[in-house]
């Protein structure tokens, strides 16, 4: 699974910019232009999981390289449509960003309507990539993947499978 | 978990690439989750 960055389309420019030269920069000459505030991180999830976990790490070092508070708000719901779409409609003054999986890429493909473009977010950067992992009960007869799909087409309608929920990268995939 | 940074570009680029991929899977599978 991957993790990454996006901010509102607008800002893309001003924080592209940012995050490639931040560390090559002093600090006064960021301070002086941005940001001079707050950050707001939104995560599309509730705390606790994957992405919230990585996005506080992100939000601890990037408040310490900025010297300015990076907070973590959870937007959970909607399949993370809520979270996106309340960044997409942010002010575009960059201190609103959003920390989400790959699931941003083929949302559009499992929702008929969005309650945002995608085209109003803009990628900053990847973040992490960490692996999904499938697990049967040890009662299960299948041991493998291979054993696990002839399982499934053997018991057709009959073999049930759980996520984390709707809209978490492992529902649709 | 394995951290790796990108620039703007390798990311849209990744992100095309996904949809791409899970697109032909999700209409093959007739997957909605509306």
């Amino acid at each position: 699974m991957k993790t990454a960055i996006i901010i509102d389309r607008r800002r893309l420019v001003a924080l592209a910019a940012t995050f490639a030269l931040a560390p090559a920069v002093s600090r006064p000459t960021f301070a002086q232009a941005w940001p001079s505030r707050p950050v707001r991180v939104v995560v599309p999830y509730a705390p606790g999981g994957s992405t919230d976990t990585v996005a506080r790490i992100a939000a601890d070092r990037l408040s310490r390289t900025w010297g300015q508070q990076v907070v973590i708000e959870n937007k959970p719901g909607a399949g993370t449509n809520i979270g996106a779409a309340a960044v997409a409609s942010s002010d575009p003054d960059g201190y609103t960003m959003f920390i989400g999986t790959s699931f941003l890429a083929t949302s559009r493909l499992l929702y008929r309507s969005l309650p945002y473009a995608i085209s109003d977010l803009a990628p900053v950067t990847l973040v992490c990539t960490f692996p999904l992992l499938m697990v049967v009960p040890n009662s299960s007869p299948a041991k493998s993947v291979a054993e696990f799909i002839a399982f499934a087409r053997e018991k057709k309608g009959k073999v049930t499978f759980a996520s984390p929920g709707v809209g978490t990268v492992p529902s649709p995939h | 978990m394995v951290a790796i940074g990108s620039t703007p570009e390798e990311l849209a680029v990744l992100l095309k690439a996904e949809t791409e991929k899970w697109s032909a899977v999700i209409k093959e599978a007739n997957i909605a989750l509306d």
